[in-house]
Parts: C-alpha cells; sequence; structure tokens
C-alpha cells in the first residue's frame, strides 16, 4: 500500500481555509495570523500524529502479546510433539520386538503341531500295535485253554491206565491165590503173579506221578491262563488309552493351529499398528518442524516490533517535536526556517511511517507463515488423533486376539498334560504287563519242563506194560504145562494178558495227547515270547513318546509366556498411545488458539498499517503546512 | 501159611488162601427182601449167582456210603457254621478263627484223598473236581478276600458274604447232597469182593473195603498172639502183628 499517496477519504478537518490580503499591514498582519493559524494547525496535525503513533504503539504491543502466546503454544506444540515422538518411537520399538516374537512364537507353534501330529501318528500305530497285541493275547488265551484241556485229556487217559493197572493188579492178587492153592505146581505161578503185581504197582506209582505232574501243570496253566486274562487287560486298556490320546491330541493340534491362526491374523494386525505409529511419528515431526517455522516467524515479527516501537517512539518524539515547534512559530520570526525544521520533521516522519509500513508488510507474511504453520498443526494433529485413536481401538482387538491365543494355547497345553498323563499310564499297563508276560513265561517254562517230565514217566509205563505182556505169556505157558491144576491160572493170565493189550491201545492215545500238549506249549510260548518282546519294546517307543509330549508342553509353556508378556506389553502400548492422543489433542488445541491468536495479530497489523497510514495523511498536511509556511 | 490181607473201615483182617476163589469188583448187586441186614443182595459172577454179605455189617460197622452220608451232613454243618463265623468277624471285627486254606478242613482232606484215588470212578472223581473242588476252593479263597475287603470296607464285605460266599456254598452244599446219588459209583470202584468158601462147603461173597496183599503167616507168629473174641458170625482164629507193626485179625470162618 502507497500511504504517500493522498486519500481521498482522509479527513482535512483540522485544515484551514487561507484569506489573501494585500496590504502590507494588513499583510504583515495577516502574515502573523497565518503563521498563528498554520502553527495551531501544525499543532493539531502534531497531536494527532502523536495520537496516531501511539495508537499503533498500543497495536504493536497487543502484537506483540499475541506473539508470545503464539511462540508459548509453538514451544508447546513442539514439546508435545516430541514427547509423543519419543513415546511413539518407543511404542514403534516394542511393536517390533512384539512382531519378532509373534513370529518366533508362530514358528514355535508349528514345530509343536508338527511335532504332536507325528506323537500322534506313532500314538495311532502304538494303539494299532497294542490291538494287535491284545488279539494276539487273546489267541494265546484260547490256545492255553486248548494246552488245559490237553493236559486234562492226559490226565484222563493216566487215569485209565491207573485203572488198568489196578486191574492187573487185581487179576494179579487173584493168580497168587491160584498160585498158592496149587502148593508145589503152582511155584512157577506164585512167580509169574509176584512179578505182574509188581509190575503194576509200579504202573501205578507211574500214573500217580503222572497224576500229579498233570495236577501241577494244571495249577501253572490256571495262573498262566489268569496272568493272560491280566495282560489282555492291561493291553486293551493301554489300547483304548491310546485312542482317547488320539482325541487329546487331535484337539491339542487344532487348538495349537487355531492359536497359529489368530496369530498371524493379529500379526498383520500389529503390522497395521507399526505403520499407524511411523505415520504418527511423521505427523509429530511434521507438527515440530511447523512449530519451529511458527517460531521463527514469531521471532521474524518480534525483531521487527522492537524496531517498530522503537520508530514509533522516535515518531512520538518527533511530534512532540513538532507541537514545541508550533509553539515556537506563533511569535517566530523566522518562518521559513521553522517551516524548513517542520519540513524535515515531516520527512523524518515519514520515512518512520514508511519503515513500519514495510515492516508491517514483512509481518503479515510472518503471520501468514504461522497461519499456515498452525493450520499444518492442527491437521496432523487432528491426523495423530484419528491415528492414536484407530491404534487403541487396534490394541483393544490385539487384546482380545491375544487372550483368545492363550485360551487356544491353554487348552492345548491341558490336552497334551492329558495325554502325557494317558502315556504315564499306558507306560505303568504296559510295565505290568511285561512284568506279569516274564512271569507267564517262566510259568510256561515249568509246564513245559513238567510236561517233559510226564513224557519220561510215561515210556517207564510204556515199558512196564510190555513186561505185564510178556509176564503173561509166560503165565500161560506155565499154566499150560501144570495141566488141570493150571486152568484157573491159564484164565487168570490170558485176562491179564488182554488188560495189557487195552493198556496199549490206551497208551497211544496219551501219546498223541502228549505231543499235542508238547506242541501247544510251543506255539504259545514263541507267541507270548514275541507279543512280550513287542511290548518291552513298546516301552521305550513310550518313553519317546513322553518325552515328546513334555518337550511340547514345554515349548507351550514358553509360548504362554510370550503371550502373556504381550498382554502387558499391550496395557503399555495402551498408556502409551493414550499419552500420544493426550498430546495430540493438546497440540491442537494450542494450534487452534494460535490460529485464533493470528488472526488477532492480523487485525492488528491491519490496524497499525491503517493508523500509520492515516499518520501519513497527517504528515502530508504538516508538509502542507510547512510549504504555507515557507510561501508566507 | 499163605494168607490175604484185607481192609474193613481201617481195620486188617486175613484169610487162608485156600478158602478164597478169587478176588472181584463189586457190581450190579441186586437187594433181596426180609435177610439180614449183613446180606447186601446176590451178584452175577461167571454166570452163576452167588449172595453178597458186608463184612462192615456183620462186624456192626456202617457201610461206607452210610459214612459218606453223614461225613455230607457233617461237611454241611461246618461249612454253614464257617460262613456264619466269617459274616461274624466282619461284622463285630471279630478274629477269623476257621481256615483259610482249602485243603485244610475235613472237606478239603476227603476231596483231595479223593481226587488222588486211581481208582476212583471216572464219573464220581468228575463230578468231584468239577462241581465241587472248584467251588471249594473258591468259598475259602473269598473268604481271604472277604477278610482283606473287610479292613477298607466292612459292608462290601458283607455284601462280598451275601453274593459271592453264599453262591458258592450253595454250589457245593447242592453239588455234596447230589453226589449221595452216586456213592454207589464210589464204594463200587475201591471196594473188593473176596468169593469165599466156608468150612460148610458154602460160597460167600464178601464186601471188603479193599484187598492189600498175600502175607505169608507162620504158626510161630500165630502161637505168639492172644486169642480173639469169636464174633456171632464171623470166627475168628487169632491177633497177628504184621511187619508195619499194624494188627490184623485172622478170620477163620464166617457163619451165616
Amino acid at each position: 500500500m502507497a500511504f504517500v499517496e493522498h486519500n481521498s477519504s482522509a479527513a482535512h478537518s483540522s485544515a484551514p481555509t487561507h484569506k489573501r490580503s494585500d496590504t502590507a499591514n494588513k499583510r504583515k498582519t495577516r502574515t502573523l495570523a497565518k503563521q498563528q493559524q498554520i502553527s495551531e494547525a501544525i499543532d493539531s496535525t502534531s497531536s494527532e500524529i502523536l495520537g496516531k503513533a501511539q495508537e499503533s504503539v498500543s497495536a504493536v504491543e497487543e502484537l506483540k502479546s499475541a506473539m508470545e502466546q503464539i511462540a508459548a503454544a509453538s514451544e508447546e506444540s513442539a514439546g508435545a510433539a516430541e514427547q509423543s515422538l519419543s513415546v511413539v518411537t518407543a511404542l514403534s520399538k516394542s511393536i517390533q520386538k512384539t512382531m519378532r516374537e509373534l513370529n518366533e512364537s508362530v514358528a514355535t507353534a508349528q514345530t509343536v503341531k508338527v511335532s504332536v501330529e507325528d506323537t500322534g501318528e506313532k500314538v495311532i500305530e502304538t494303539a494299532k500295535r497294542l490291538h494287535l497285541a491284545s488279539q494276539t493275547v487273546n489267541s494265546v488265551q484260547i490256545k492255553s485253554a486248548d494246552m488245559k484241556k490237553a493236559s486234562d485229556n492226559i490226565g484222563q487217559a493216566v487215569g485209565l491206565i491207573a485203572k488198568i493197572s489196578d486191574q492187573t493188579n487185581l487179576l494179579a492178587l487173584n493168580a497168587a491165590i491160584e498160585a498158592a492153592k496149587a502148593k508145589e505146581q503152582g511155584k512157577g505161578f506164585a512167580v509169574v503173579a509176584s512179578e505182574t503185581r509188581e509190575l503194576a504197582a509200579a504202573s501205578t506209582s507211574y500214573s500217580d506221578v503222572i497224576r500229579e505232574v498233570v495236577s501241577n501243570i494244571q495249577e501253572s496253566i490256571e495262573e498262566v491262563e489268569h496272568n493272560i486274562k491280566d495282560v489282555a487287560i492291561f493291553i486293551v486298556n493301554s489300547a483304548s488309552l491310546g485312542e482317547s490320546i488320539t482325541a487329546y491330541i487331535q484337539s491339542a493340534m487344532s487348538d495349537t493351529q487355531t492359536a497359529i491362526d489368530i496369530t498371524v491374523i493379529g500379526a498383520k494386525k500389529f503390522e497395521e499398528l507399526a505403520e499407524k505409529t511411523q505415520d504418527f511419528s511423521k505427523g509429530s515431526e511434521s507438527i515440530a518442524s511447523a512449530a519451529e517455522e511458527s517460531a521463527s516467524a514469531v521471532a521474524q515479527i518480534t525483531n521487527s516490533i522492537e524496531m517498530q516501537v522503537n520508530v514509533l517512539q522516535e515518531a512520538e518524539e518527533a511530534a512532540s517535536g513538532l507541537s514545541e515547534l508550533a509553539e515556537e512559530l506563533k511569535n517566530s520570526t523566522d518562518a521559513a526556517k521553522d517551516a524548513e525544521e517542520i519540513s524535515t520533521a515531516a520527512e523524518e516522519l515519514i520515512s518512520v511511517v514508511e519503515e513500519i509500513q514495510k515492516s508491517m508488510q514483512q509481518t503479515v507474511t510472518a503471520l501468514e507463515q504461522i497461519e499456515s504453520a498452525s493450520q499444518i498443526t492442527v491437521d496432523e494433529a487432528t491426523q495423530n488423533q484419528k491415528l492414536a485413536e484407530d491404534s487403541l481401538e487396534l490394541q483393544d482387538i490385539l487384546l482380545v486376539d491375544t487372550q483368545e491365543v492363550l485360551e487356544h494355547l491353554n487348552s492345548s497345553t491341558a490336552n497334551l498334560k492329558k495325554v502325557d498323563d494317558e502315556l504315564s499310564k499306558i507306560f505303568t499297563f504296559t510295565t505290568n504287563c511285561v512284568d506279569e508276560g516274564k512271569v507267564t513265561s517262566e510259568q510256561m517254562a515249568l509246564v513245559d519242563k513238567e510236561a517233559k517230565k510226564i513224557n519220561k514217566t510215561f515210556v517207564k509205563i510204556v515199558n512196564t506194560n510190555a513186561q505185564t505182556t510178556m509176564l503173561a505169556v509166560s503165565g500161560t505157558i506155565e499154566a499150560t504145562r501144570a495141566g488141570e491144576s493150571g486152568k484157573g491160572f491159564a484164565v487168570v493170565s490170558g485176562d491179564i494178558r488182554s488188560l495189557a493189550q487195552d493198556a496199549g491201545n490206551n497208551m497211544d492215545k496219551v501219546q498223541d495227547v502228549m505231543d499235542s500238549l508238547d506242541e501247544e506249549i510251543i506255539k504259545i510260548d514263541s507267541i507270548w515270547n514275541t507279543t512280550m518282546n513287542n511290548q518291552d519294546n513298546e516301552l521305550i517307543t513310550l518313553s519317546v513318546l513322553k518325552d515328546e509330549a513334555t518337550m511340547a508342553i514345554k515349548s507351550l509353556d514358553g509360548i504362554i509366556g510370550a503371550f502373556d508378556n504381550l498382554i502387558v506389553a499391550n496395557e503399555k502400548n495402551k498408556s502409551s498411545l493414550e499419552e500420544a492422543l493426550t498430546a495430540s489433542t493438546q497440540i491442537q488445541g494450542a494450534a487452534d488458539q494460535s490460529l485464533k491468536n493470528t488472526e488477532e495479530s492480523k487485525h492488528a497489523a491491519t490496524l497499525i498499517t491503517d493508523t500509520v497510514s492515516e499518520m501519513g495523511d497527517y504528515i502530508e498536511d504538516l508538509a502542507v503546512s510547512a510549504d504555507e509556511l515557507q510561501q508566507g | 501159611m499163605e494168607y490175604l490181607l484185607l481192609v474193613v473201615k481201617e481195620k486188617y483182617f486175613a484169610i487162608n488162601v485156600e478158602s478164597i476163589i478169587e478176588i472181584l469188583r463189586p457190581k450190579d448187586i441186586t437187594k433181596i427182601p426180609e435177610v439180614p441186614e449183613y446180606i447186601l443182595g446176590v451178584m452175577n459172577i461167571r454166570g452163576h449167582i452167588g449172595t453178597v454179605v458186608s463184612l462192615r455189617k456183620m462186624m456192626h460197622y456202617k457201610e461206607m456210603a452210610e459214612e459218606l452220608q453223614e461225613f455230607i451232613a457233617e461237611i454241611k454243618k461246618g461249612h454253614e457254621d464257617w460262613v456264619r463265623e466269617l459274616e461274624e468277624s466282619v461284622n463285630q471285627e471279630k478274629d477269623f478263627t476257621k481256615t483259610l486254606d482249602p485243603h485244610a478242613c475235613p472237606l478239603g482232606h476227603w476231596l483231595d484223598e479223593v481226587m488222588t484215588c486211581l481208582k476212583c470212578d471216572d464219573t464220581f472223581m468228575d463230578k468231584i473236581k468239577r462241581e465241587i473242588n472248584p467251588h471249594h476252593k473258591h468259598l475259602h479263597e473269598k473268604g481271604r478276600t472277604v477278610i482283606d475287603i473287610a479292613l477298607e470296607d466292612k459292608e462290601k464285605a458283607v455284601g462280598v458274604i451275601r453274593t459271592e460266599i453264599h453262591e458258592h456254598y450253595n454250589v457245593v452244599i447242592n453239588n455234596l447232597e447230589a453226589l449221595n446219588g452216586d456213592i454207589d459209583l464210589w464204594t463200587n470202584s475201591i471196594q473188593r469182593i473176596v468169593a469165599f468158601t466156608t468150612k460148610k462147603g458154602d460160597t460167600l461173597n464178601i464186601l471188603v473195603d479193599d484187598v492189600i496183599d498175600i502175607i505169608s503167616i507162620t504158626d510161630e507168629q500165630k502161637q505168639k498172639l492172644a486169642q480173639v473174641e469169636e464174633g456171632e458170625i464171623v470166627q475168628f482164629d487169632c491177633a497177628i502183628e504184621l511187619e508195619d507193626g499194624k494188627i490184623a485179625t485172622i478170620i477163620n470162618d464166617i457163619n451165616i
């Protein structure tokens, strides 16, 4: 704005109207009157100028105080921005750490899942093997019943042989009676009879041995059957536990998978959070730089204000000077000199006006800078508020996610603990099974040994029977030789022979039964030993499975610990975000205030400009007055 | 002189082989009415009808069958007492004084004896082995279980007595009573018949518990021992001491 130009609207109320006179006195008087008139006009203009200068000074004071407020707001904004930047930087670091931990947790959980899956497959295989083993043991149970039946049959067959021996003994007794009655002629009979009786007694005692052995065998077999039943129960229980373990493992795996899935999604949310914090940081940086800009603009204005105040003081002094000059002028003789002085003062004042106008131009530019910085600050702070709010919301979602993950992980751990417990039970069952299996093997070895004893004794019975047959033949020969008195003996000898034949037939049957018993024992023994070896190996497998389950539980515990920490971190993050939100709100408030202050400052600047402009008009009037004075 | 040594009710008797025809197993003895108790009936011996007399009855002893019946009644009472005392011992927390060993009670002894007897009839033996012995064994063994359970849970122990113990007891007693119908199978399988010629020349078939052996008795042996009282029907010669210290009475004649 060119304030040297005459403003048409400027007031000239104090400007006097002049009338020229031709007479010297009149002129002189007129000149004096005019001089007085001008001096009054100058005086009044000077007062106006002084007034305007004072007005300007107070407007500048206003501007100064506005600047102080803006400076304070900028400082506050810069401080808050810096503070929230450091908070958010820490938050960002925490989020980065969390993301790393999440990735590690996911990797660990995946390893756990794979390991548990592997354990599950092994358990299924073990359960299958246990199932097979239980079938085998069932078949052994049936076979042991067969074995018992075979031993029963031996007992019965041997009982029959014993009865034949008893019958032989009876017949031999009758033969002895015949021999005794035949006296001298019966001597040969007596020998045959007594030898037959001896053989029958031997046969009876062998039968008795076998009977006892069979009874021992049956007792052993009963124990074997009992043990096999126990073993079968252990194995069946183990197999069914194996099935329940499979269910637990399925649950553990599905829980782990769900935990992984939620975590993976959660990790994405964390990424989002990280982006938001980054944006927030950028916003804070912008706010900080806007504050800096604003501060420098404020500094500039403050500097110019000082200058303005000085200049305006000069103007005030100049105006006061002019008032004095105007006083002098009333009675002055050297109007030209005064007019020159006034003219000089007016020129000085013009330069003041020009300076202030120039400075105001700069101030307005600076105010515009402040305004734009404040606007940026308001925008960024609003943006940051939104980011902080969104982040808080995300944190809440993540907290829920984390709690859900923890639930799944805990459930998974609980199921794995059940797996561990059940495996322990199977381990105990299998240990018992192996122990009882060993006892059973020993009992079967005993049965085998006893069965061999039967074989040996039975050979003796067979031999005895052969001898009895031979004796009966001898008896018949003796009886024939004795003629009439040998008739009774001949009958008895014949009976004995046919009995021995019966016994022989029965012995063949016994031999068959014994062979079948031997076969059963060998079969059972071989199946049993294989089964028990397998069970023994199962113990190793079970130990491995237990170790795997324990490892998985340990790994999951680690992950659970990480997620527990995450909840704590979440709380911290939230409070950081709340702090950042508060800071952003503060910044926004300060920036809003700055905007208002800037607006006011602009008004003040306009006011100053106008006032100074008016001052310019008066100075022009002053110049006119000075001119008039010189001419007059 | 040669004598046949035989046994009746654990007592030994000897008969001169000169008066013995043969030794037989008792089989299908047909009873005849209105005869003295010691005449058991008649039996087919190689196509001839022979009178069967009981040495036990002639000596005024009870028959083996009667003894077994009495034994069964005794066993029944003994085990009834056993069960009752077991229940009392549980209820009143007293010591159980009866045996828990199935081989130690009288029935256990008898069962072991029958089951180790090679002469015993198969059917009879089978019933003992299958229907009586296992239940008797379980009965006593469950007694041990009941006492163990009673330490922890009295009511459960009483429950076991009322269920399993009673069950085994009933099976044992019922099957023992059922044995009464099969006693002949048992006695016939272990008893013997001695075909004997009396001084009058009659043939008598004497039912004895068992025949042991043929032994030689010298006149000196006979002289050493005291005379024995004459029986009503059975006439004794004297008593002699056997090698193992047992005493045997020599039967001279039987006069029915």
